[in-house]
């Protein structure tokens, strides 16, 4: 056991030397080179080895090392080196000087963060290939927790150099077939997205304190509240009563304004203030990129005013043109309800405002990834085993 | 406003406990003690509960948005936990400790009562929401239990230099649930964010340390597996974990990645 004691330690040092050493000469780990076919060969392979070297060299020592609690603590620990370097280090590629050569600053993309996975993966393997016999059911839900794990991080890591995800802006009325990546490269894409309309909702706005320096106060003192009508909130000694509250409307001298089609959510709210000296009621109205907001000065540090309001919903009604169906398909697409498109699910991520217009710009994102179905395999399998890890120790409770 | 009615809540939750605590610890008619002593803090377990579901009715969105709601389910769950520990171990210095957790962390809440609002971002609107944040809840409260009784085995420890399986034994048997709850509250965050935005893992700051915990949970369970004969290890791995999770929890924003997260809880 001394043996592999050794190994333990020496492994995760090795790995990481000479992972440093690649990372030093060749810059980062090359995933993008590992799309399909290559990555499936890959992980096939991997298997069949596995399989192989468990088969013959059962009694030997790489099958035991591999398959021991010291492999798992070495390679777990291993890779929480790299997960620790993650929240120490700020993640992202422009830092330069030593610790960015040597790719702490983007550790996902590094040689010894993909030695460290496959590390994981011929230590999870051979275990999970150990563990096949005898069958029972301890060793079933092991199977599912440490095989299905084998199944994220080899599909989720080879998987994702076929991963692409690219963003589509839409505005109102117009029609678009091509998106940009994260790294701002255009993509044309095999279909188009018409933006029909562009649906958005909002919560009531918030009625709060700013002090003088426009800051909101500590929310000890005050904390904003939802504009309902006859909602009352003491402070200090006023007394302020929230009554009516109206949508894409205006001030103006001293009369509410309706107005249609204007380019952005306004609220107009009237609140009843009243105090020993004083009781009436004033209009107050949000901010936007148009108007200044109507705010009420009640003393030093003691501003009211009316918060812009937070998005309820939104989504897009679009219609989608394909090369193979010569009728569009219409669509709703919505936060948390994807649009599933052939290889493509295609998500609402944000939307803007089209400057100097009333219409909206949505912003889709498409993502196109191949392997998300087994990866979702492999979820289920440690879920399962998951459930039944929850049980599983119970019995052993002393009275 | 409900929340208004949180010190009152506080202030028989805690009395409750209090009253409790005395018995188990004070009064030497065994069988009263413990009636006494699962009653009263049942009650107040469930007082707890009834002002977090009339909470949740009055605001019409599940109460798991901001911080100060998170920790009104971590106090419950605590003393939930605790109590039915106590029902199966008799174990008295858990029950304390857990006494004493849960009413830290609705002292929090009274003295950062945060930003209460009915508004739930459209993100946040799905049937994935209110399991992924239950869940981790839970866990948590699983998690911290096993550190108290980790913490309880190490003042043994201390007092007698002998280390004390019995409760290494329970700390673990505690573990095995919060981790397995843990990779479900982790596993179906993935799934969420997949069908949210696209991407089921995005090394954002909130979940490279929720992975991070994952990690060290997992390497207590293989401590434990593997080497049975490195207890003193396993202690400090343990209580190690914890701190992990709680800042996992709590103090990212304290980290010079954390604020960017989206997970940052508030506003
Ligand atoms: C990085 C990944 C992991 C590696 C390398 C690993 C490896 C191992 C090894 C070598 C053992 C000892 C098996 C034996 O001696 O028969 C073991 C045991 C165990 N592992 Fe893992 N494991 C990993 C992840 C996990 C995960 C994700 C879970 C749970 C969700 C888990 C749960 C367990 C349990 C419960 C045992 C005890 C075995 C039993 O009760 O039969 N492991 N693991």
């Amino acid at each position: 056991m001394e043996k592999f004691k050794t190994y333990s330690i020496a492994i995760p040092l090795l790995l990481f030397l000479d992972g440093t050493i690649m990372q030093l000469i060749f810059g980062k780990f090359p995933i993008n080179s590992f799309r399909f076919p290559v990555n499936f060969t890959l992980i096939f392979a991997l298997l069949i080895i596995l399989a192989l070297v468990f088969i013959f060299y059962k009694t030997k020592t790489i099958v035991k090392f591999l398959s021991s609690g010291y492999a798992a603590l070495s390679s777990i620990l291993f890779f929480i080196f790299h997960v620790i370097i993650m929240v120490i280090f700020s993640q992202n590629d422009h830092y330069s000087g030593f610790w960015g050569a040597i790719g702490f600053h983007k550790i996902t993309e590094t040689w010894s963060y993909a030695y460290s996975s496959l590390y994981l993966l011929l230590s999870l393997g051979m275990v999970s290939f150990r563990r096949l016999t005898p069958f029972n059911t301890r060793n079933i839900f092991f199977y599912f927790n440490h095989f299905g794990l084998w199944i994220v991080i080899a599909f989720a890591s080879l998987g994702q150099a076929d991963k692409l995800k690219l963003f589509i802006s839409v505005p109102e009325n117009d029609i678009v077939w091509f998106g940009t990546d994260s790294d701002g490269n255009f993509h044309e894409i095999d279909f188009a997205i018409k933006l029909n309309k562009f649906n958005l909702a909002f919560y009531s706005p918030q009625l709060a304190i700013l002090d003088d320096n426009g800051e909101l106060l500590k929310v000890k003192e005050f904390h904003p509240v939802d504009f309902v009508k006859d909602t009352e909130i003491k402070y200090k000694n006023f007394n302020f009563k929230c009554l009516d509250l109206y949508e894409d409307a205006i001030i103006f001298k001293d009369s509410v304004v309706f107005i249609d089609d204007l380019p952005e959510k306004t609220w107009l709210g009237t609140v009843e203030i009243s105090n020993k000296s004083r009781k009436d009621t004033v209009y107050l109205s949000t901010a936007t990129s148009f108007h200044p907001p109507k705010i009420e000065k009640l003393g030093k540090n003691l501003n009211l005013i009316l918060l812009p309001s937070e998005a309820s919903y939104f989504g897009s009604k679009i219609e989608i043109y394909t090369e193979k169906d010569s009728k569009p398909g219409k669509f709703i697409i919505e936060v948390n309800k994807p649009l599933k498109l052939g290889n493509w699910t295609i998500y609402q991520n944000s939307y803007k405002k089209n400057p100097g217009n009333v219409n909206y710009i949505s912003i889709f994102s498409a993502v196109y990834d191949p392997w998300i179905k087994i990866v979702y395999v492999g979820i289920v399998m440690m879920l399962i085993g998951a459930i039944y890890l929850i049980f599983s120790r119970k019995k052993e409770f002393k009275k | 406003m409900i929340w208004q009615i949180l010190n009152i809540t506080f202030i028989i939750f805690v009395s409750l406990w209090l009253v409790g605590t005395i018995f188990v610890f004070f009064n030497k008619n065994k069988i009263k003690t413990t009636k006494i002593s699962l009653i009263l803090p049942g009650i107040a377990n469930l007082i707890l509960l009834t002002f977090i579901i009339l909470y949740w009715i009055e605001i019409e969105r599940p109460p798991l948005k901001t911080m100060a709601e998170t920790r009104l389910w971590y106090a419950m769950f605590v003393s939930l936990i605790v109590w039915v520990i106590f029902i199966r171990t008799k174990s008295k210095p858990l029950y304390l400790l857990g006494f004493i957790m849960s009413t830290v962390f609705l002292l929090v809440d009274l003295i950062h009562p945060e930003y209460q609002t009915k508004n739930l971002m459209p993100a946040l609107q799905s049937p994935w929401f209110i399991p992924h944040v239950v869940i981790y809840m839970i866990s948590y409260a699983v998690l911290a239990a096993a550190c108290l009784t980790t913490l309880i085995g190490y003042y043994n420890y201390l007092k007698s230099n002998t280390i004390d399986h019995e409760n290494l034994r329970l700390a673990m048997n505690l573990v095995y649930p919060g981790f397995a709850l843990l990779t479900i509250g982790m596993l179906l965050g993935a799934v969420w964010a997949k069908i949210a935005w696209g991407d089921y893992w995005s090394w954002d700051p909130k979940e490279t340390w929720a992975l991070l915990t994952w990690l060290f949970y997992m390497l207590c369970i293989h401590l434990d597996y593997s080497f049975p004969n490195k207890r003193k290890t396993l202690m400090f791995l343990l209580a190690f974990s914890f701190i992990v999770l709680i800042i996992t929890w709590l103090g990212i924003r304290y980290f010079p990645n954390g604020m960017s997260s989206i997970h940052v809880y508030g506003n």
